[in-house]
C-alpha cells in the first residue's frame, strides 16, 4: 500500500467512525438510553482520530500534502461527513500529481 | 492481574516504539542508500505497530484504572498531551524518512537534528509524571 492510499483509507476510516458515533451511538444514548454505545464507539473513534492526525503529520513531512492541505484534512476530520469529502479531494489531488 | 499484564504489554510496546524512533532519528542524521529502505521497512512493520499498541494498551489501562474520569489528575492529562506530541514527532521523522527514500536523497537531514534530544526530553517528562504523579 502506498503512502497516498494509506492517507485516503485513514480519512475514510476516521469519517466512518465519526458518522457512526454521531448518527448511531449518540442517538442510542440520548433516545434509547443505551450509554454503552458511546462507551464503546467513543474510544474507537478517539483512537482512529489520533491515528488520522498522526498520518496527516507524516504525509505533510513526506511532502504528499502542504500545510494548507493538512489544515483542511484536520478541520474536515471533526465535521461529520467531512472526511468523505476530503477523501475525494485527496483522490483528485493525487490523480493530478500522477499526471 | 489482567491490569498488570496489560501494563507489562504497554511498557514493552513503549520500549519497542521508542527504540524504533531513536533508530529513525539516528539514521536521518547519518543516512545511506543501503540502510534507509530497511529502516523504513522496520518502521512500517515494527515501530508504527508498536506505537499503535502503546496507544491501545494505554487507553485500556486508562479505562480499567479509572484514570480518564475523576481518578486521573492533571498529571494524566498532561501525560496524554506529551504522548500526542511524541507521536507527532514520530510522524514527522517517519515522513522525512519516507521522503528521503522516495527522492533517493541520502544527505543528512537537518530538519530532524533536534528530534532525538526533544524526544528524550518528552520521554523524561512522561516518566517523571507517571512515577511521581506529583501534579
Amino acid at each position: 500500500m502506498t503512502s497516498e492510499q494509506e492517507l485516503r483509507y485513514a480519512a475514510i476510516a476516521e469519517a466512518v467512525t465519526l458518522v457512526t458515533l454521531v448518527c448511531i451511538a449518540v442517538p442510542l444514548k440520548r433516545i434509547a438510553d443505551i450509554p454503552a454505545a458511546t462507551s464503546i464507539l467513543g474510544p474507537i473513534h478517539g483512537a482512529m482520530f489520533l491515528f488520522f492526525v498522526w498520518i496527516v503529520i507524516r504525509s505533510w513531512a513526506e511532502g504528499l500534502i502542504n500545510g494548507i492541505g493538512a489544515g483542511r484534512l484536520l478541520i474536515g476530520a471533526v465535521i461529520p461527513f467531512g472526511g468523505f469529502i476530503n477523501e475525494r479531494w485527496l483522490n483528485t489531488q493525487f490523480a493530478q500529481g500522477a499526471n | 492481574m489482567l491490569y498488570e499484564l496489560i501494563k507489562a504489554a504497554h511498557i514493552l510496546s513503549v520500549i519497542v516504539f521508542l527504540s524504533g524512533m531513536a533508530i529513525v532519528a539516528m539514521f536521518l542524521r547519518y543516512p545511506s542508500a543501503n540502510t534507509l529502505p530497511s529502516i523504513q521497512n522496520f518502521d512500517r512493520y515494527v515501530t508504527t505497530p508498536a506505537m499503535l499498541l502503546t496507544w491501545a494498551f494505554g487507553i485500556l489501562l486508562g479505562v480499567m484504572g479509572g484514570w480518564f474520569g475523576a481518578g486521573g489528575g492533571f498529571w494524566f492529562a498532561f501525560k496524554i498531551l506529551l504522548v500526542l506530541v511524541l507521536s507527532g514527532l514520530h510522524g514527522m521523522i517517519t515522513g522525512r524518512l519516507r521522503r528521503k527514500v522516495r527522492e533517493e536523497n541520502f544527505n543528512a537531514d537537518s530538519a530532524t537534528r533536534t528530534a532525538l534530544p526533544i524526544g528524550l526530553g518528552i520521554v523524561g517528562a512522561i516518566v517523571m509524571l507517571v512515577t511521581t504523579k506529583a501534579i
